[in-house]
């Protein structure tokens, strides 16, 4: 760039009227995002929990009516109850060599994964319990997601098998 | 340059609905309900609403399903100790029970289905289910079942007792079950050869075991023909009633284009048997309208065994689960079988019966009873390691999902 190009560059407003009003659509539009994902957050009580493995559903826990695993999943999973909590054991695979455990309180209405051998840092395990309809927990090396039982399903590609 | 900064703005500001929502269609919505109450699994009701909640029509009808479900799984339950099959199963050798019409209805077709299906399908191998481990008390946590004399340490590296094996095999003969009516009761017979006396080196009786039913490959059908029937009698037009994948009643689908006869098909996908093979949900999609589609898989429930998969299909001439016997190492066989344009409790029962008769049998049975219907099974082939899809529907109404399988046209 040459000398006077520099020169032109520095005579400058610092921006431009296009400038300003791009960066105040962003601003607004990351305004938009924060009330959009903070203040509307379902703040209602969960009914219960899907667990899905690679996004597709498979197993189902409601407080009211306990839990079911998707077809081809029943072996991937093992219920029990521990000082009046409900412990689901999910597998990551049919070996059964990687798994998460995820705590059901029926009294509490809330769900948490408590324990993993997914990595070192085992983040699914310190994410926050899973109250209300907004929650989510995340295992990423077992591409398992905890999310909270919701009315608005999805009915019309119905599966077999 | 003013031009394009000032387009990209307009165009950015015209997403933002498409970002945050967009305005409601006139469209009717299809609206469910889910249950996870009944058949330990989940029963899902789809109906359309011209309205984004459901009418109270829809959840009077959504009560009415539940209760029959409720009264079906009572009667046919074995882990419902009052329930009628469970009496029976309880009951001597010998003895004759009364039993609800339900289960006389469920039983009498279960026995049109054993017999045409050559026993293939055969719901007297309820001791063999245990044996295996497929039970509710084995499936079921919180089951206070008692443990059995033959349950093993580890299912998956030990066989059980073939002792076991022949003598429940032989308890198994379904045929000779009565089943009668007199008087607008209804009554169940338990065969007095259908027990067996285990003896200890001493000849001292220590176990005893009586013919035991199970009507899980037909119950959950049988279920699913009732809420059709509920549905109709309801003029419901459009939706489906779908139980635990095992079977669906389709109605139509009002979404979708006609077809040459006149009806709106459902796409129905067809679960992937082998997720660690093939990596889609589904194998297949089937379009499906104002009928029933009944599957049966080894993908249900099932452990390994060696190279093998145990599943809670039970073959009844080798009282071993189906494509798991000694003679059958590689594991070769029918994986998963489905029917659609049977009752859903025909279908169910012949879509276990044609699992259990293999590839050979399977085709023999479709050319003489299922011409009509639609058929398709996934073959597994051990040796080669493959799979292959064979089907008598055309390529417009079932579509493969999955690369790597072979399609056969029956």
């Amino acid at each position: 760039m040459s000398y006077q190009r520099v020169e032109q560059v520095k005579k400058r407003p610092p921006f431009a009227l296009w400038d300003l009003l791009i960066y105040g659509i962003l601003a607004v539009a990351v305004v938009l995002l924060f009330v959009v994902f903070v203040f509307t957050a379902d703040k209602s009580a969960i009914e219960g929990v899907q667990i899905l493995f690679q996004d597709e559903v498979a197993y189902t826990y409601s407080f009211e009516e306990g839990g079911t695993a998707a077809q081809g999943y029943e072996s991937r999973f093992a219920l029990t109850e521990e000082n009046g909590k409900i412990v689901l054991i999910a597998y990551a695979d049919d070996t059964r060599e990687h798994f998460n455990r995820i705590e059901i309180d029926e009294t509490e209405k809330s769900v948490k994964v408590t324990d993993s051998n997914c990595s070192r840092h085992r983040d699914c395990v310190f994410m926050d319990e899973i109250k209300t309809k907004s929650g989510v927990i995340i295992c990423v090396p077992h591409a398992m997601k905890v999310v909270p039982l919701d009315g608005k399903q999805d009915f019309s590609n119905p599966t077999v098998g | 340059m003013k031009k394009s900064i000032g387009k990209t703005i307009v165009s950015a500001i015209c997403a933002l609905p498409v970002l945050f929502g967009t305005a409601c269609a006139d469209e009717p919505t299809l609206l469910g309900y889910t249950s996870f109450a009944y058949f330990n699994t989940q029963a899902t009701w789809a109906f359309l609403s011209e309205e984004e909640e459901a009418s109270q029509a829809n959840v009077d009808l959504w009560g009415s399903i539940c209760e029959r479900l409720s009264q079906i799984e009572e009667s046919l339950s074995t882990g419902n100790e009052e329930s009628s099959i469970s009496r029976f199963n309880a009951a001597n050798a010998g003895d004759k029970v009364e039993i609800d019409f339900t289960a006389y209805t469920v039983l009498s077709e279960a026995k049109r289905i054993y017999e045409k299906t050559d026993g293939a399908y055969n719901p007297a191998v309820g001791l063999l289910v245990d044996l295996w481990g497929f039970t509710p008390r084995f499936t079921d946590p919180f089951s206070d079942a008692p443990d059995m004399p033959y349950d093993r340490d580890n299912y998956t590296t030990t066989l059980p007792a073939q002792d076991y094996i022949d003598n429940f095999r032989a308890l198994s003969d379904f045929s000779s079950v009565l089943l009668e009516e007199e008087g607008g009761k209804y009554y169940a017979t338990k065969p007095s050869s259908a027990v067996w006396e285990r003896t200890d080196e001493e000849g001292n009786v220590v176990e005893t075991y009586t013919m035991q039913v199970n009507l899980g490959g037909i119950g959950k059908g049988y279920a699913v023909d009732e809420v059709h029937a509920i549905m109709r009698e309801a003029g419901q037009q459009y939706g489906y009633f779908n139980l635990g994948g095992s079977s669906i009643s389709v109605l139509q689908n009002y979404f979708s284009e006609e077809n040459e006869k006149g009806l709106r098909p459902q796409s129905v996908g067809m679960n992937n048997p082998r997720k660690d093979v093939f990596s889609a949900p589904t194998y297949a999609s089937v379009l499906v309208a104002d009928s029933c589609l009944s599957t049966s898989g080894d993908n249900e429930l099932y452990y390994p065994f060696g190279e093998q998969r145990f599943c809670h299909i039970i073959n009844p001439h080798t009282g071993y689960p189906v494509n798991g016997d000694p003679q059958n190492p590689t594991g070769s066989g029918i994986i998963t079988a489905s029917v659609s344009g049977l009752s859903a409790s025909e279908g169910d029962a012949t879509t276990t019966a044609l699992m259990v008769m293999g590839k050979e049998g399977a085709l023999a049975y479709i050319e003489e009873y299922l011409s009509d219907k639609g058929v398709t099974f996934v073959y597994y082939d051990g040796v080669e390691k493959t799979y292959t899809v064979y089907t008598n529907l055309s390529e417009n109404i079932l579509t493969l999902n999955v690369e790597g399988m072979a399609r056969v046209q029956i």
